[in-house]
């Protein structure tokens, strides 16, 4: 077979088993929210109901609004509880980098679930949290408010997803021009000053980059605020989540599938132009 | 005086029809273009059986391009590539009876010294005791013996440039081809690899197609050499053809320092150029303008054996010792802002200080007058 | 120019600050390990029983150990259906063939990058419109996908590192396709494959949001998990949770040695 012909075989075949896996569901989803749940059976035609009753309903809306709301806290906090840990780890002796980096990552690996399973247990009534501040006198008894509610959620996650924020913070951190700094002291700079005028501006970008993942991270759990969220703590994602399985309208929740994508697609675009504007000018 | 009419170099390049049977390897037409970016133009070449024949030019001139249509790593966007009289151009590379050395060795890193050079018979299905044996021989070969268990990593430059040879050698291949190897080798061992890679081609007697960018290392070890630039050969010749009677200005430049001067031929074919006019001149020469050239050891600065020779009144601007050889910057009397350069032997009993006024006297027998033709 | 001083004050807050993190951080675990040792009784903990009977019981329960066994036979095989495409892909993208390769990264990167939310439910629909029940092999399914990204970035980017001579080496050398890849390629690429293996084998057992959409009543570990802990929570689990924590722990310092000295090599 001729180059020419080899090369764009195996490239239709590599395409075409790709989209096949990745694309078509997308496709199937996004078919499946423009259909709606006629009694309790899935009408095919096309409607935008779905999405009209999103925009329009102020319980929806609230919904959305109180996760962006969340999410963007989950996203500031562990940014900023990220940011002096990559700074601390940055400074480090290159030999030491490698293990304080591990130290930090090994808990992206262990079990996702027994976190918040073990969250819930340290948050609750009975639980060590509780047990901690009574000691330290700062409570006089053990409080309920940690557990079940938006608060619980919004702990949770941040422990869960700083490991994520912290790496490309570190990163951009890493990817400094060693020089810069030095031009900067030779020029008589403090500390704060090179810090103020020269690293924080640089590694802005890829700190906000980190962040944005982590709000991506933090919507689309629907879990995490099913164990800790209680009543009160109704996500987008776990409205999403009833949708498949209890409530049972499956275009509703494709519909609301879309809006988390939309929302992704945008934090995602955001980040490559924050990125791309960073660039060495 | 030799006179070259660019369109001359022409007729030298077309196959003299008696040796064509020394041809193993001809080039017809053969171009190479990315989109509008033209890298090759349409070039024949013919390389004889057994000769060590080299591409030289500076970055960008096409040879490296030629080198990698040959070995079938690029395809050639027109032309044809014939071995031995038969179209090559459709085999890929590795079905193709030539070998290459690699810049950058290309040493399969997860290899010993031996695996690495017996994978060619290995990829033919030779037996592990018929590969290795060989293997051992080649490495005698290129006096590596006993490095076959060395691990890659644990060679110096020179050595893993004798393991990719060998690796090339071991296939017994028509042509080696050798794209720019020592270029990455210091001064010294460059010296040495040189003279022995020129007795290594002798002792297989195999057809060396070479790739460099350095006109010495040319020079020292080719049986011809293709003079490339912009994509085109400007001259093929053996080294003394080009260095005495290069055929543009181009090639006069290139090798070694040369004093160039506008001329201008007249219709008696007399040339006439900065310090005086030149007669009888050339026979056949087309009137107009052309480009002197002297060899700057072709000046003598004291009246020598030359049968004729043309005098020039200078001053002495510069003097450098450079060894071996002394150097000389004249200005000359009659033009002082034109410079002529001088060379000779250091060992001379005569030497010329700066502001001291000397008679340079030009062999006219040896220099060329280059017409530079519409091309 | 800034004082020593001030440098060590600096160093020492943030030293502070990074190791209450990092407490932080692991206290989830630490306390699982904890409570998986020591029994607990209306949130009271009975420090003077400490037993290893969680562990021993663990695997009492069918449901668990149906799980552990399907966790692993997803991961084997998502793991190996990602490495046979990841590096086909990566081959094909930093080959001479290679064309339009960014339509390629961009789907292999989409199933990692996408919200898992996302990835699961459209996977669910998709299957569920071309009539594949939920099941062990719809899990495969997206595992596969969620982990193609990790193989194909490491094995690409380590091809990517490989001089261009080398192949062209090989060729000139006689070596047809196959040979080439055989003998020169695959001893070169094995060992990323294989830390790349691994690291998609963590990833795939600790999946749980793509999961939940895809199971079916064939749980993996981490789904079954979540089932039960809906309910109540029993001292198995944490036995189970630690050992989980454990080998978790044990993968992440391989890999990162094995990244380690790969960089170093290079």
């Amino acid at each position: 077979m001729s180059l020419r012909a080899l090369r764009w075989t195996t490239f239709s075949a590599l395409v075409g088993l790709l989209s096949l896996l990745i694309l078509a569901p997308i496709g199937s989803f996004l078919v499946l929210s423009f259909a709606s749940l006629k009694n309790g059976v899935i009408d095919h035609a096309f409607s935008v109901q779905n999405y009209v009753d999103i925009v329009s309903s102020p319980t929806y809306l609230g919904v959305i609004w109180q996760t962006i709301v969340l999410c963007a806290g989950v996203m500031a906090t562990t940014m900023m509880l990220g940011y002096p840990v990559a700074y601390f780890i940055w400074r480090r002796s290159p030999r030491w980098r490698s293990f304080w980096l591990l130290l930090f990552s090994l808990p992206l690996l262990m079990s996702y679930i027994v976190k918040i399973y073990t969250m819930r247990s340290i948050l609750g009534v009975n639980g060590p949290l509780n047990s901690l501040l009574v000691f330290l006198g700062i409570l006089d008894s053990p409080t309920p408010i940690f557990l079940f509610n938006r608060l619980s959620i919004f702990v949770t996650m941040s422990v869960i997803l700083l490991p994520f924020a912290l790496f490309p913070i570190y990163m951009s951190l890493a990817q400094l021009p060693k020089n810069l700094i030095h031009a900067a002291a030779d020029l008589g700079a403090t500390h704060l000053t090179t810090f103020r005028f020269v690293i924080l501006p640089l590694t802005l970008p890829g700190t906000l980059a980190g962040g944005l993942f982590t709000f991506i991270l933090a919507f689309g759990d629907y879990i995490t605020p099913e164990m800790v969220g209680g009543p009160n703590g109704f996500t987008v994602g776990r409205m999403i989540w009833s949708q498949f399985g209890l409530a049972f309208n499956w275009p509703f929740g494709a519909a609301l599938g879309a809006v988390v994508l939309l929302l992704a697609l945008t934090a995602i675009a955001a980040a490559s132009l924050i990125n791309q504007r960073g660039e060495p000018r | 005086m030799t006179f070259f009419n660019a369109a001359d170099g022409e007729e030298r390049r077309a196959p003299r029809l008696a040796d064509i049977d020394r041809t193993i390897l001809a080039l017809r037409n053969i171009s190479k273009s990315y989109g509008s970016h033209v890298v090759l133009r349409s070039t024949d070449l013919e390389v004889e059986r057994g000769e060590f024949i080299t591409l030289l030019g500076p970055s960008g001139s096409g040879k490296t391009t030629i080198l990698k249509i040959i070995g079938g790593f690029t395809e050639p966007s027109s032309g044809s590539l014939l071995f031995q009289g038969k179209e090559i151009g459709t085999q890929p590379a590795h079905k193709r009876p030539f070998n290459t050395v690699f810049q950058d060795y290309a040493l399969f890193p997860h290899m010993t010294v031996l695996q690495n050079v017996g994978i060619g018979l290995r990829f033919r299905g030779e037996p592990r005791k018929v590969w290795s044996q060989k293997a051992e021989r080649t490495l005698d070969l290129v006096g590596l013996s006993g490095f076959g268990a060395r691990p890659i990593s644990k060679l110096s430059g020179g050595q893993k440039q004798r393991v990719a040879l060998a690796r090339a050698l071991i296939c017994q291949p028509s042509i080696v081809l050798l794209d720019e190897p020592l270029a990455a080798l210091d001064a010294d061992l460059r010296r040495q690899m040189q003279v022995f890679l020129k007795d290594i081609q002798r002792k297989v007697d195999t057809t060396f197609l070479f790739v460099t960018h350095d006109q010495e290392e040319a020079m020292t070890i080719s049986d011809r050499i293709v003079l490339m630039d912009v994509g085109r050969i400007q001259q093929i010749g053996t080294p003394e053809d080009i260095y005495y009677r290069p055929n543009s200005e181009f090639a006069a430049r290139f090798f070694g320092e040369n004093n160039l001067f506008e001329a201008r031929i007249g219709s008696d074919g007399a040339v006439e150029f900065a310090f005086g006019r030149v007669s009888p001149g050339v026979s056949g020469a087309s009137v107009g303008k052309a480009l002197v050239a002297i060899r700057p050891e072709n000046i003598e600065l004291e009246p020598g054996s030359a049968e004729r020779s043309l005098s020039v009144q200078c001053t002495v601007v510069d003097t450098y010792f450079i060894g071996a050889i002394r150097k000389y910057i004249l200005a000359p009397e009659k033009d002082a802002s034109l410079r002529l350069l001088a060379k000779s032997t250091s060992n001379r009993a005569l030497h010329f200080d700066s502001g001291s006024k000397v008679e340079a006297f030009i062999d006219l027998a040896r220099i060329n007058v280059i017409r530079e033709g519409a091309s | 120019m800034t004082s020593i001083w001030s440098q060590r004050l600096l160093d020492a807050v943030l030293f502070v600050f990074a190791a209450v993190l990092l407490v932080v951080l692991y206290s989830p675990l630490a306390l699982s390990l904890v409570y998986s040792l020591i029994p607990v009784e209306n949130g009271i903990l009975d420090w003077a029983h400490p037993s290893v009977g969680p562990y021993l019981r663990m695997w009492d329960d069918p449901l668990i150990a149906s799980a552990v066994r399907t966790t692993l036979l997803v991961g084997s095989v998502s793991v190996i259906l990602a490495v046979i495409l990841g590096v086909a892909c990566a081959l094909f993208v930093t080959s001479r063939l290679a064309v339009h390769t960014w339509l390629i990264e961009a789907l292999v990167f989409m199933p990692f990058l996408l919200p898992p939310i996302v990835t699961g439910l459209s996977l669910l629909i998709y299957f569920d419109a071309v009539g594949i029940p939920r099941g062990t092999w719809t899990i495969i399914c997206g595992h596969t996908l969620f982990v193609l990204a990790v193989i194909y970035k490491l094995v690409s980017d380590r091809l990517r590192a490989l001089p261009r001579s080398l192949f062209e080496a090989a060729a000139d050398l006689g070596g047809n396709g196959v040979q080439v890849f055989t003998i020169i390629v695959w001893p070169l690429i094995q060992p990323v494959v294989i830390t790349a293996a691994i690291l998609a084998f963590a990833l795939s057992f600790d999946e749980t949001l793509i999961t939940a959409f895809l199971a079916g009543t064939n749980m993996t570990l981490p789904v079954r998990l979540w089932a039960m802990m809906r309910v109540g929570f029993s001292p198995s689990i944490n036995a189970l949770v630690t050992i989980v924590i454990m080998a978790s722990a044990a993968i992440a310092v391989i890999v990162s040695a094995r990244i380690r000295r790969e960089q170093s090599e290079q």
